[in-house]
């Protein structure tokens, strides 16, 4: 990693660290969670995408449906891309995620995006045979808020779950992009495209 | 076999720095006793209900509403550890939970029965036939996103209107992490793991307090969240008040009977019909199909769009 990457990143960091803090005025309370996972750092993230998007998501639709791993409530959303960091999926994308509400039956996955319709997030999404997922769940999805000063910034996804600290020296990517504004969330998701090798 | 794959030891120590740093912000902060409830927030979704209340705490509380609630083992288990290893480490985990101290000798009325292994290997809510509480492990393929960072995953079904508990599933990452299950060189302490999901299973939400088991953040390494705090303890014994002792008669028994099968067939009534009016049926198979008709329909144009574009 290029120090002008690392010197970012740490600048990122320090905020957000106090901004995701648990016990952070900025974080609200304790929504619905239990899925357990390891921080995953922004570079693997953006390896692990088929694209990065700054959307807007413009409607919802939730079902059952028969998946390899059992019939479950799944959610597929619709977003409007404003614009598309890495990859090219075209204007809209539909992104699907588990759980949901179906007639009177409520079906929650802890750890997943919960993306609500009117709400822009930065998302890194990943392509499988049958539909577009959020990488790493909850850990993809980065809801963009309004400051008081009119800068959008970058919030936690609401139900992130338990997300434990890695063995070794690594900063989650949510560390460097939650509290972040968006413009240099995506400086930092440039940086990490031009330097794929350097990382390895 | 104690090591989690998806570790990345070694890489950018520069940065170790940073992460010095979240770990201050998080361990410096002031510790509050907050136990929250997972709820079901109408037109939201999940969301939670906390003790002192919080602005934005919403709905009705998950709850299980029969004082005799099961679980049951895959009997596969994982190469990492076998069935009854692995159905000891739950019930453990549940009786940190139901063994609770709620003072002048009382316990939450809840307890959590073990039923025995079951076949199906994968989270299911049947709405018209048997079900079980399955706890499993994915020791080939991690079926969701996340492969590599998700070590566990709880999938609660509900009724929307009440908060009522139907069915509780977790599935745990055996295909990209290992875990450990001992007290020496502990990494991602099982037990610890089971009793913080156990949390969940019974409807608990994460606390504010640093030291609760259902603290969003803990350190690896530590098999702290093996026992509950006094944060948990009065959490559990709010959502359970005690009360009568609950009788032996008392029928465990999952939503539409017990099933250790996937995808069983559908439960019919001496009348030929079926549960379709049934609480847990959320629409009809009907609707389903048609709604992901036009859903498919609708990607279909969608993709034919794109294709047609310069």
């Amino acid at each position: 990693m290029r120090v002008r990457a690392s010197l970012l990143a740490l600048s990122l960091a320090l905020p957000a660290a106090l901004l995701v803090s648990p016990h952070s005025p900025h974080t609200g309370p304790s929504e619905a969670q239990a899925a357990v996972s390891v921080v995953i750092s922004l570079d693997e993230l953006v390896t692990s995408s088929s694209y990065v998007v700054v959307a807007k998501a413009s409607e919802r639709q939730s079902m059952w449906e028969d998946t390899p791993n059992g019939r479950r409530i799944v959610t597929y959303t619709r977003l409007d891309v404003e614009r598309s960091v890495v990859g090219e999926p075209g204007t809209q994308v539909w992104v699907r995620t588990l759980g949901g509400v179906v007639g009177d039956v409520g079906q929650w996955v802890s750890g997943e995006a919960v993306i609500h319709p009117g709400e822009r997030s930065l998302l890194f999404l990943h392509k499988t045979p049958t539909a577009v997922v959020v990488t790493a769940m909850a850990q993809g999805h980065y809801p963009v808020i309004t400051t008081e000063g009119g800068l959008p910034k970058l919030a936690p996804s609401p139900d992130a779950g338990t997300i434990l600290p890695r063995t070794g020296p690594s900063i989650g990517a949510r560390e460097v992009l939650v509290g972040a504004t968006l413009s240099r969330a995506l400086v930092a998701i440039e940086e990490v495209k031009r330097a794929p090798r350097e990382r390895k | 076999m104690h090591r989690v794959n998806a570790s990345n030891r070694g890489r950018f120590a520069p940065i170790a720095v940073g992460l010095a740093l979240v770990a201050a912000a998080t361990l410096l902060a002031p510790e509050a006793s907050a136990y929250c409830r997972t709820t079901s927030c109408k037109g939201v979704g999940t969301g939670a209900r906390c003790t002192p209340v919080r602005p934005t705490d919403c709905g009705v509380e998950l709850f299980w509403k029969s004082p005799c609630v099961s679980f049951s083992m895959q009997k596969d288990a994982s190469v990492q550890i076998d069935v009854d290893d692995a159905t000891q480490i739950f019930v453990d985990a549940f009786k940190q939970w139901t063994d609770a101290d709620c003072g002048e000798g009382k316990h939450p009325r809840i307890k959590v029965v073990d039923l025995g292994p079951v076949a199906c290997h994968a989270h299911e809510y049947n709405k018209k036939a048997g079900n079980a509480n399955i706890i499993l492990f994915h020791d080939d393929v991690w079926p969701h996103a996340g492969a590599g960072s998700t070590l566990a995953l709880t999938t609660v079904t509900y009724n929307v209107d009440t908060g009522e508990i139907y069915d509780a599933d977790m599935e745990l990452n055996g295909a990209n992490v290992e875990f450990t299950t001992g007290t020496d060189n502990v990494l991602y302490d099982l037990p610890s793991i089971a009793t913080h999901e156990t949390g969940h299973f019974l409807g608990m939400s994460h606390s504010a307090d640093g030291t609760a088991t259902m603290f969003a953040d803990y350190m690896p390494g530590t098999i702290n969240l093996r026992s509950l705090s006094n944060d948990d303890i009065e959490g559990i014994c709010a959502a359970y008040p005690p009360g009568d002792p609950i009788p032996a008669s008392c029928d465990p028994t999952p939503r539409r009977g017990f099933e250790s099968q996937c995808s069983p067939p559908p439960i019919v009534t001496e009348d030929g019909s079926c549960c379709a009016t049934a609480p847990g049926s959320p629409r009809s198979a009907g609707a389903s199909a048609l709604a992901a008709l036009a859903l498919a329909l609708g990607l279909a144009a969608k993709r034919r769009a794109e294709r047609a574009r310069p």
